[in-house]
């Protein structure tokens, strides 16, 4: 966990975040988060945000929209209440959601 | 189309059986062919990995490894295993989703931000076929109907009452067009999972001792 950036317990960032690091929140975030790497959101951490990043692993609270390149997985902590978009999505026994998941369905033909 | 068993009553739909219309019962369903219409049981839905669901689905459990288009509706849970494919609404307490799954609509569990953290159980949505000895400590690579966590000690187990006496099944169904694959035949994942962490019985060699008399 030491590395990338880490937003600690007691810190709360209102604002824009972007970079190219894993960022692990256990503080909270609120605002437009950009990211090239790993998201990792604790269960003492909380998103308020739109996050566009290539995978975000949530196991605290997150709500807004996220938008990622591969996965976005959801463990039994998380709280989450918002729009995903993502090639995989990932929800975990006892984890709490509410909202819309975009993956791509490949349907039979005549369906 | 019932096919009964002694432990557990459940019907299968074929895969070469098409159903167009509406299902309800009091039985587990699995589905290997396809249903158009709605289904509507107080037990669990399977849709196996060649089953096709196109319908308004209320169920009190799901396991989808096959193809669902509907929206599902379902009182405990409903699971979306790594070959489950499915577009359309979701609402039940409880969702899961494995990697590999494809899923497009929206999910509703209730009222997420007023829930506990935890959930008070934690067992595994199943068929209601009783569980073999439980496995010991596998979860998240277990297949989709494995059997319930014995860690739990305060966790319900809402086992119904087999009660294979009124239950029914009312289906309407078109006469099978083709021949039919043997709808006694289950579909493998619903097997139950072997005890784990038993060492392997080598067989023992035995010496022989052979005596021959002239």
């Amino acid at each position: 966990m030491a590395e990338g950036c880490v937003i600690g317990r007691g810190i709360q960032v209102k604002g824009n975040l972007t970079g190219g690091e894993d960022l692990t929140v256990e503080g909270s975030v609120e605002g437009h988060v950009t990211l090239k790497n790993h998201i990792t959101v604790l269960e003492s951490g909380e998103m308020q945000a739109d996050i566009s990043t290539h995978s975000l692993e949530a196991h605290g609270r997150v709500s807004g929209q996220i938008d990622a390149q591969d996965l976005v997985s959801l463990s039994a902590q998380a709280h989450v209440v918002a729009d995903i978009r993502a090639p995989r999505v990932v929800i975990e026994d006892g984890a709490r959601f509410k909202g819309r998941i975009e993956m791509d369905v490949e349907l039979p033909p005549d369906l | 189309m019932a096919t009964r068993h002694d432990d557990d009553s459940a019907t299968v739909i074929g895969e070469s059986m098409l159903i167009q219309g509406n299902l309800q019962g009091d039985e587990d369903l699995h589905v290997l062919g396809r249903v158009d219409g709605s289904i509507e049981l107080q037990r669990t839905l399977v849709v196996a990995e060649s089953g096709i669901v196109k319908a308004e689905v209320t169920v009190k459990n799901a396991i989808i490894s096959g193809v669902v288009v509907g929206n599902v509706h379902a009182s405990e849970a409903v699971e979306l295993t790594r070959e489950g494919r499915m577009v359309g609404d979701i609402n039940a307490p409880r969702v899961i989703i494995v990697d590999g799954a494809s899923f497009r609509g929206n999910v509703d569990m209730g009222d997420v931000e007023n829930m506990p953290a935890r959930p008070p159980r934690t067992e595994r949505p199943r068929v209601s076929a009783p569980a073999p000895a439980p496995a010991t400590r596998s979860r998240a690579s277990a297949p989709p109907a494995a059997a319930p966590k014995s860690e739990d000690a305060d966790a319900t187990v809402e086992v119904p009452a087999p009660d294979a006496g009124t239950a029914k099944t009312k289906v309407q169904i078109k006469p099978p067009s083709g021949g039919g694959s043997s709808p006694k035949k289950k579909p493998a994942f619903l097997d139950p999972p072997k005890a784990r962490g038993l060492p392997k019985k080598g067989k023992k060699k035995r010496s022989r001792v052979v005596v021959k008399r002239k």
